[in-house]
């Protein structure tokens, strides 16, 4: 009787016990849906965009052409054309996108020599104005009335105004016009800032990691030296950017909103991580087999080399790559150093002055123009596919390295 | 038999540390020549440590403290700047538990010749590869597969596979901590029958729980008491005529 009822209680206790996990994974499960749902829902958008095709009259480039005029002449005429209403209500200004007079000049340039033809279509891209109406972010009244939008879907039903892949975000840096800026200078920046910080941090925190495990006496400055690196992991990461700014940027004189600067910040931070997974990871390889190699003979050298570093590498590149997930996505230290400034320059090496990827999200998603909205989330999510790669990697090494012991 | 150059290792008052806890009390003990010698004793009673001296293994041991002389042929090797590397080669060492490298069965034996660069050419280094497994007469059992992981391999001839590794560099003396505690009577048997057939080449020195075991095979025995030597001699003579009480306690069973 005693027996049965302890049982019975045992059972309620590993139900419990195993349902709250469970629990726990569904929510966790659900949490990142909706987190990803949201992301992806309003990030999609920013991967098209739209183009007006409009019909100019003969373009003969010259220096006193005004390509305004001939600009919105041609719009005009074009609304006229395809029967809009209110024509004199209608917004011309803030149909087509600001680069639209200079393209005009491009086309005209190359066709120079072209006289044969009356007229020609080309294709101009719309505004960002417009292009959130036709993406349903933007109704009537609060940038443009209500003749224009219904002008917008009239020419859109015409077929005058098509959707085109917007390539436009993969090619261009910043802007500050939301239909021009790309994510190709904060790209870039971050990829010159992650790779040196790798090669900073690993090369720093693997030697710094077999030093304290193999080399070093255990006394008590040995002993602090672990409590402060222990202490690092857990300091917030706005006082790492204040340390960049004050040793590496003043002091040292690494030029300001560098990726060379910020790699040094991040390999700061992305340290202690590494040092303890480093040390973790060491001191799990069995004593036998250290014992081993010391009793045929073997140096320090040689029993790190051939037996430590090999049969650590799985947990020390784990550790690798979940500090520099973190670093990857981390702002705050990078706003300190000057990084959070607006570029429209495309970073083209590790001197030049360059935002990294989550920067620009911040910066976009801090516009006060609509269209930035979009070009967050669709930041956002290149981010998360690149962690995304990044983890898959780490995995793929992992399995590769792994020594069955 | 007992003359002063047959004496391979002499020792003199060694005392051993751990800390501020004493291990081992001014140990006086001569080794000889090709000759099996056995450590005998109850459980944390020092042998190990004492086995471990003689390497200095202790070395490793961050708060361990060797204080006394250890002489190998006459050369001191309880000092600052004696090498381990270079006694290590000299002296080789087999494990409680058979721990072969995460390696093929060749890569094992090989190793000690990789690490102290041992050999001119790869066919220099296969035949030593190959004789070594010979000798241990583990060669016709794996000849099939040298090139598999040593890990599946039996732990008989995981053992026996440490001792080929050991003697592929050609040691003087083989140190052998409880090389049999983790296997089966059989496996037992062949290490014991290797033991005899090494020493003919080799000074070995065993440290066993198993008195029958010191009795099967070994030449002299040292009963370790505490962290003393209690008594030394003829493994004939201690086991059949023990001096000390404690010494007759132990090996009939009423301590240990």
């Amino acid at each position: 009787m005693i027996k049965n009822n302890i049982a019975k209680k045992r059972y309620i206790i590993e139900f419990l016990f195993k349902n709250l996990g469970l629990f726990s994974i569904v929510s966790t499960i659900v949490i990142l849906f909706i987190l990803m749902f949201s992301i992806f829902s309003k990030g999609y958008t920013s991967f098209y965009t739209h183009y007006l095709t409009l019909e100019v009259p003969l373009l003969q480039h010259n220096d006193n052409a005004n390509y305004e005029e001939i600009l919105y002449g041609s719009l005009n005429a074009m609304l006229k054309k395809s029967n809009i209403e209110n024509i004199d209500k209608i917004q011309t200004s803030d149909l087509l996108s600001s680069i639209s007079i200079s393209e005009l000049q491009n086309v005209a340039s190359t066709l120079k020599n072209k006289n044969n033809a009356e007229s020609h279509k080309i294709e101009l891209l719309v505004s960002s104005n417009v292009d959130m109406v036709l993406k349903h972010y933007l109704g009537a009244g609060y940038l443009l009335n209500e003749e224009t939008i219904q002008a917008i879907e009239q020419l859109k039903k015409q077929g005058l105004i098509q959707t085109r892949f917007n390539n436009l975000f993969f090619k261009n840096s910043d802007s500050r016009y939301p239909e021009l800026a790309g994510i190709k200078g904060a790209f870039l920046g971050t990829l010159y800032t992650i790779s040196l910080t790798i090669i900073f941090s690993v090369i720093i925190s693997i030697g710094a990691g077999i030093y304290l495990e193999e080399f070093a006496p255990k006394n008590r400055l040995i002993n602090i030296i672990e409590i402060n690196i222990n202490n690092l992991a857990a300091v917030p990461s706005i006082v790492f950017g204040l340390l960049g700014l004050t040793i590496f940027q003043h002091f040292l004189g690494v030029p300001r909103a560098t990726p060379l600067l910020a790699s040094f910040v991040l390999t700061l931070m992305s340290l202690p991580t590494i040092i303890i997974a480093t040390r973790v990871a060491l001191s799990s390889v069995p004593n036998s087999i250290k014992e081993a190699a010391y009793g045929m003979g073997a140096s320090k050298v040689q029993v790190v080399i051939l037996h430590l570093l090999p049969l650590s590498m799985p947990s020390i590149l784990t550790g690798i790559i979940i500090s520099i997930s973190r670093v990857l996505g981390e702002t705050a230290p990078l706003l300190m150093i000057g990084m959070v400034a607006f570029m429209n320059n495309t970073p083209s090496s590790i001197l030049s002055n360059a935002v990294a990827f989550p920067v620009q999200i911040l910066l976009w998603s801090d516009s006060p123009e609509i269209g930035f909205i979009e070009k967050a989330s669709a930041a956002s999510m290149l981010l998360l596919i690149f962690l995304l790669f990044v983890n898959w990697l780490s995995i793929y090494l992992r399995n590769k390295f792994e020594v069955k012991l | 038999m007992s003359d002063i150059n047959d004496k391979k290792i002499l020792i003199k008052d060694v005392n051993v540390f751990y800390g501020t806890k004493q291990a081992l009390f001014d140990i006086d003990l001569h080794i000889l020549s090709q000759q099996v010698t056995a450590f005998i004793g109850p459980s944390g009673c020092g042998k190990s440590t004492f086995l471990r001296c003689l390497n200095k293994m202790n070395d490793m041991i961050d708060n361990c403290v060797v204080k006394g002389s250890i002489k190998i042929d006459n050369d001191e090797i309880n000092a600052k700047h004696v090498d381990p590397v270079a006694l290590r080669m000299k002296v080789g060492m087999v494990f409680q538990k058979p721990n072969p490298f995460p390696k093929s069965i060749f890569e094992n034996v090989a190793y000690g010749l990789k690490i102290h660069g041992l050999c001119n050419n790869k066919a220099e280094m296969e035949e030593i590869v190959i004789s070594s497994l010979e000798k241990v007469g583990l060669f016709n059992e794996i000849k099939d597969r040298l090139h598999d992981s040593a890990l599946g391999l039996s732990g008989g001839q995981q053992q026996r596979l440490c001792i080929a590794r050991t003697i592929a560099i050609d040691p003087e003396i083989i140190l052998m901590d409880e090389p049999c505690s983790a296997l089966d009577p059989i496996a037992t048997a062949r290490i014991e029958s290797l033991i005899e057939e090494l020493s003919i080449k080799y000074t070995i020195v065993i440290v066993t729980h198993s008195m029958q075991q010191a009795a099967r095979v070994s030449d002299n025995t040292a009963f370790f008491h505490m962290g003393k030597i209690v008594e030394f001699g003829k493994t004939s003579s201690i086991f059949s005529n023990p001096k000390d009480k404690r010494t007759e306690d132990y090996i009939t069973g009423r301590i240990g």
